[in-house]
C-alpha cells in the first residue's frame, strides 16, 4: 500500500499528521521563506542579489561572517577536547572524584548561559576578583572581552554537549567487540585504534556538529563578551533594535546566512554522520580499569577544576547578589540584602512571565512533540519521514535568528502576532521541540506494535488504544521532557529578547539588560532568583517524583 | 463462521505477493496456514484481524464483506507470537480490557475474566503482573484474553514458537482443547509442520504467495499435490522418477538393509545403493543419511525393530516401495 492509501485507512493520527504539518508550515517553515524572500528584496524593492553582494564587500559584515566560523570552530576543537577527554576517562577509568562528572548535565542547567557571561565578566573582568587580588603583585591578565575570553567562556558553556554525546556513543560500543579483537591476539593499542575508535567515530562528528551549531547560533555570551567581535546572531541583533533604523534586509541576509550554515550542518549529520552509525548488539559496555598512582591525580585534577570552572558562576552569582556595590564598584567580603531585596520586588513580574510563557509553551510542545514522535516511530512513511526531519530544523536555527524571523514575518497579513505573549511562548516551543521528540521518540522505540495491535483488536480504536497503552507505558520519559522543556525555556534569551515588548520582560532578559548597564550586583540577584527558579522544579521533579532529568538536552 | 477470501491480490515491499488468491475456511474449524518466513501466512493472518488491507479482492466473514472493516470494529481475538500483554497490568486487567469496550459492567467482566483464567489454569495468577509470568504462562493470559470477548473467529500468529519444546507440546493440547469446547473457527499461522499436524482439522501448504495444497493433514501426508507439499508437511525423500516426474517417499516407508555383496548383481528396479554418511539415534526412532546415485536419503527406522544399528561408511540397500507416489516435477 502506498503511503498515502495507509493514510486513509488511519483517519485519526492522518489528522494528527495534518496538524503536525500545518503548524511547522506555518510557524516555522513560512517565517524562514519570508525571511530568505525579504533578504533578496533591495531598499528600492527591486528583487535581487545584491544585498549579498554589499554582505560580502563591506568589511564590517564580511568580518562577523569571519569572526562567527572563527568562534564555531575554535570552541568546538576545546570542547571536544576538553569534554571528549572527559567521556574518555569517565566511561574507561575509575579514579577518585570520577563520580563528580554526574553533576555536570545538571549544573549546565541550571545556570543560564547570561548567568555564565556576567559571572565570568566578575571574575576575570577589569575591575574584577582576580585583578583585583593580583593587584599589589602588579600582575594583571588580559581583558576579558578578547577572543581568548570569548573561547574560554563559550568553551564552559557548551563542551558538555561534547562530553554527554561522546559517553553515550563510548558506552554503546559492545565490550564483546573489543574482547572478540583481543582473543584474536591483537595488542590493547591496535584494538582500541582499530576496533573502537571506527565504531565511535560517528559519535565524534556527531558532537563537534552538536558543539558548532550550538556556538553559531548563541547569543547571550557573544553579546555581552564579543562587542569588539561581532558574530553574525549578535550583529543581526544590533541591526534589529538599532534606533536609527538598522538596514532591514542587512538582518534578513545574516540570518539566512545563519539559517544556511546550520542547515548545511543537518544536512552533514543526516546525509554522512547518521548513515554511519552502527548498530550495535546492546551489550555490555567495557568495564572501567581502575587507574592509580599520577595518572591518577592528572584525571581527577581535570575532573575537580572542570567541575569547579562550571559551577564557579553560579557560586560568584551567590556572592554578589549580597556584595554591597557601588556604581560598577563593588567591595567584596561586606554584606548587603540591597539587591535581593530589589531583585525579589522587580523580578515578580519578569518571573511570572518567564513562568507563565515556559508552561504555556511545555504543555503545547508536549503534545506536540509525543504526537510527532509517534508519528515517526510507528507510522513509518516518507511523509512522517519528512516530519522528522522539519522538526529537527529548530536546533539548527540562532534564537536571534528565529526571533527576527517571526518578527517580520507575523506583523502584518492574516495573522498578526507580533508584540504579544503568543509569539514568545511560540519562540519557546519552537526552540525545544528538537529535543522533546527525541525524548519521546526513545521509549517509543521499546513500545512493540504488537501491544497497541493487541489493544485495537480488543476493541477499542486507534488514537484510544494509544492513550490507554501507549502513552501510559512512555509516561515518565514524557514527563522527564516537559520538565527538562519547561527548565530550558526559563534561561531561554536569544529569541525572546528580540520579540518581548513593554512589560513582557522576562528574568535572562532583565539580567543581560542589568549587565548590559553595568549593575552587576543587580544582574547577579536577579541570577540567583532564576537559578532558583530553575532548581527548584527540577529537584523537586528528580528527588521526590523520581523523574529522570539528568539526560542533557 | 465460514471465512472466505475471495480472489485477494496484495503487493509487498514492490513485489506482487498474492494475485488473485481464493481461500476458504469452514465454519468451526481448527485452519492452520503452513509455509516457510516470507510465504504469505502471516499477511493473511493480519489480514482476517484488519492490519492488512488487500490492494484488490475481497475478505468475508460468512456473507459479511469486512475487507473495509476497521480492527477494532471486527470483533476477531487474536494471539500474538510475543504475547503482548499490556506490561503495566496485571493478568487479571489483561484479560478484563476487551470487555468494556463491549459495554460490559466492571463486576461482571471481572467474573468472566476470572473464570477465563480458571480455565487456563491461572485462576491464582490473576493480580501477577506479566513480567513476573514465566512464558508460558504468559501465553496462557494472552489465550485467555482474546477467548473471553468470545470471538466468532480467533487468530494464533505463531503463538507456541517462543515456547521451549516440552511446554509447547502441553500449550498445543491445550490451545487444541479450548478450540474444541468453545467450537470457534480458528486459524493458526506456523513454520512447524509438527504443530501443523498436531493440530489441524485442515491445513493449508503455501509457497510465495500461493496456496500449494488444502485439505486434513492425513490426506496431505499421504497424497501430496507435489515435492513442496511432500517435504513440508513429513519431510520426505523426493527421487527422480524419469521424464522431469519425481517420486515421494516418506522416510519410514524406506527399508534399509546390509548389501548383499554377490558379484554381478546390480541393483533391482526398487532398490537403491548406498552409502551411511550419519546416523542419529532419536530415542524411539534411528534417522540415517545414505548418499545415492539419487543424492542425499533419508531413512527413519523404529529403534528397536532392527537388532543391529547401522554405523557410519556402512555401504546398504535401501528397499523403496513400488507404489510410492509420482508427481510432475517439484
Amino acid at each position: 500500500m502506498s503511503a498515502v492509501a495507509r493514510l486513509k485507512r488511519d483517519p485519526a493520527w492522518t489528522t494528527v499528521l495534518a496538524g503536525s504539518f500545518a503548524v511547522l508550515l506555518v510557524f516555522l517553515v513560512w517565517p524562514l521563506l519570508t525571511t530568505f524572500a525579504h533578504s533578496f528584496r533591495g531598499k528600492d524593492g527591486g528583487f535581487g542579489l545584491g544585498g549579498y553582494a554589499v554582505f560580502f564587500t563591506d568589511r564590517a559584515y564580511r568580518q562577523s561572517l569571519w569572526n562567527t566560523l572563527i568562534l564555531g570552530g575554535a570552541v568546538t576543537v576545546t570542547s571536544m577536547l576538553i569534554g571528549g577527554a572527559l567521556a574518555i576517562l569517565v566511561a574507561r577509568c575509575r579514579f577518585p572524584f570520577s563520580g563528580w562528572v554526574a553533576a555536570l548535565p545538571l549544573v549546565t542547567l541550571v545556570i543560564p548561559d547570561v548567568v555564565v557571561a556576567a559571572a565570568w565578566t566578575l571574575i576575570l573582568g577589569q575591575q574584577g576578583i582576580l585583578n583585583t587580588w593580583l593587584q599589589p603583585t602588579g600582575w594583571q591578565i588580559g581583558s576579558l572581552y578578547s577572543w581568548w575570553g570569548l573561547i574560554f567562556v563559550m568553551t564552559l558553556n557548551s563542551y558538555v554537549y561534547a562530553f554527554v554525546m561522546m559517553l553515550v556513543g563510548l558506552k554503546a560500543v559492545d565490550r564483546n567487540l573489543e574482547e572478540a579483537a583481543m582473543s584474536l591476539g591483537q595488542p590493547l593499542h591496535t584494538v582500541l585504534t582499530g576496533v573502537t575508535l571506527p565504531l565511535i567515530l560517528p559519535s565524534i562528528f556527531g558532537a563537534a556538529l552538536v558543539v558548532f551549531t550550538h556556538v553559531i547560533g548563541s547569543f547571550g555570551i557573544p553579546a555581552i563578551l564579543g562587542p569588539r567581535m561581532p558574530v553574525l546572531a549578535v550583529k543581526a541583533y544590533n541591526e534589529f533594535v538599532s534606533e536609527l533604523g538598522g538596514n532591514p534586509q542587512m538582518q534578513t541576509i545574516m540570518a539566512s546566512i545563519l539559517v544556511m550554515l546550520g542547515v548545511a550542518m543537518l544536512a552533514v549529520q543526516k546525509l554522512f554522520i547518521e548513515r554511519r552509525q552502527y548498530q550495535m548488539e546492546s551489550g555490555r559496555a567495557p568495564t572501567p580499569i581502575a587507574i592509580r598512582g599520577p595518572a591518577a591525580t592528572v584525571a581527577a585534577a581535570l575532573v575537580v577544576i572542570v567541575v569547579i570552572l562550571s559551577l564557579a558562576p553560579a557560586v560568584v552569582a551567590a556572592v554578589t547578589a549580597f556584595t554591597p556595590s557601588r556604581g560598577p564598584v563593588l567591595s567584596y567580603g561586606g554584606f548587603t540584602t540591597a539587591h535581593m531585596a530589589s531583585a525579589l520586588g522587580k523580578s515578580v513580574q519578569p518571573l511570572w512571565n518567564s513562568l507563565a510563557l515556559a508552561g504555556v509553551a511545555t504543555v503545547a510542545g508536549v503534545v506536540f512533540s509525543v504526537a510527532v514522535a509517534y508519528l515517526v516511530v510507528k507510522r513509518r512513511s516518507w511523509l512522517t519521514g519528512a516530519l522528522d526531519v522539519l522538526v529537527m530544523l529548530p536546533l539548527t536555527i540562532a534564537g536571534t535568528v528565529l526571533g527576527i524571523a517571526l518578527v517580520n514575518t507575523f506583523n502584518t497579513g492574516w495573522l498578526v502576532l507580533t508584540g504579544t505573549w503568543i509569539i514568545m511562548a511560540l519562540a519557546y516551543f519552537l526552540r525545544r521541540i528538537p529535543n522533546s521528540v527525541r525524548a519521546a521518540v526513545g521509549p517509543l522505540h521499546n513500545v512493540r506494535d504488537s501491544i497497541e495491535e493487541a489493544s485495537v483488536s480488543l476493541g477499542v480504536p486507534p488514537l484510544a488504544s494509544f492513550f490507554k497503552v501507549v502513552l501510559p507505558l512512555i509516561g515518565p520519559a514524557v514527563a522527564a521532557a516537559a520538565v527538562l522543556m519547561w527548565v530550558t525555556s526559563l534561561s531561554e534569551l536569544s529569541a525572546t529578547i528580540v520579540l518581548y515588548y513593554g512589560g513582557m520582560s522576562t528574568m535572562p532578559i532583565e539580567i543581560f539588560q542589568q549587565v548590559d548597564s553595568g549593575r552587576l550586583a543587580l544582574a547577579s540577584a536577579y541570577s540567583v532568583v532564576l537559578m532558583l527558579a530553575i532548581f527548584v522544579p527540577l529537584a523537586i521533579a528528580r528527588w521526590v517524583f523520581r523523574v529522570k532529568v539528568d539526560a542533557v538536552q | 463462521m465460514r471465512i472466505r477470501f475471495e480472489r485477494v491480490t496484495q503487493r509487498y515491499d514492490g513485489q506482487p505477493l498474492f494475485t488473485g488468491l481464493d481461500l476458504e475456511i469452514p465454519s468451526g474449524k481448527f485452519f492452520t496456514l503452513l509455509g516457510p518466513s516470507g510465504c504469505g501466512k502471516t499477511t493473511l493472518l493480519r489480514m482476517l484481524a484488519g492490519f492488512v488491507v488487500p490492494d484488490a479482492g475481497r475478505v468475508w466473514f460468512g456473507d459479511r464483506d469486512v475487507t473495509q472493516l476497521p480492527v477494532h470494529k471486527r470483533g476477531v481475538g487474536m494471539v500474538f507470537q510475543d504475547y503482548a500483554l499490556f506490561p503495566d497490568r496485571s493478568a487479571l486487567d489483561n484479560v478484563m480490557y476487551g470487555l468494556a469496550p463491549r459495554g460490559i459492567a466492571p463486576a461482571e467482566a471481572r467474573k468472566r475474566a476470572l473464570a477465563m483464567l480458571e480455565r487456563v489454569g491461572l485462576a491464582a495468577f490473576a493480580d501477577r503482573s506479566p513480567a513476573t509470568l514465566s512464558g508460558g504462562q504468559r501465553q496462557r493470559v494472552a489465550m485467555a484474553r482474546a477467548l473471553v470477548i468470545e470471538p466468532e473467529l480467533l487468530l494464533l500468529d505463531e503463538p507456541l514458537a517462543a515456547l521451549d519444546v516440552k511446554l509447547r507440546v502441553e500449550l498445543r493440547a491445550m490451545v487444541r482443547e479450548l478450540q474444541l469446547e468453545s467450537g470457534i473457527t480458528t486459524v493458526f499461522v506456523t513454520h512447524d509442520q509438527e504443530e501443523a499436524l498436531a493440530l489441524s482439522d485442515i491445513v493449508a501448504v503455501m509457497d510465495r504467495g500461493r496456496v500449494v495444497q488444502t485439505g486434513a493433514p492425513s490426506e496431505i501426508y499421504a497424497r501430496p499435490v507435489n515435492g513442496y507439499a511432500a517435504d513440508f508437511l513429513g519431510s520426505a525423500n523426493l527421487i527422480p522418477a524419469g521424464e522431469g516426474r519425481i517420486k515421494i517417499v516418506r522416510r519410514e516407508e524406506i527399508v534399509i538393509g546390509p548389501r548383499t555383496t554377490s558379484a554381478g548383481s546390480g541393483p533391482r528396479g526398487d532398490e537403491l545403493e548406498g552409502t551411511i554418511e550419519g546416523v542419529e539415534f532419536r530415542g524411539s526412532i534411528t534417522g540415517y543419511r545414505v548418499r545415492t546415485a539419487h543424492g542425499l536419503v533419508h531413512v527413519d527406522t523404529w529403534s528397536v525393530q532392527h537388532g543391529r544399528a547401522h554405523e557410519r561408511g556402512e555401504e546398504v540397500m535401501l528397499r523403496i516401495p513400488a507404489d510410492a507416489r509420482v508427481v510432475e516435477g517439484k
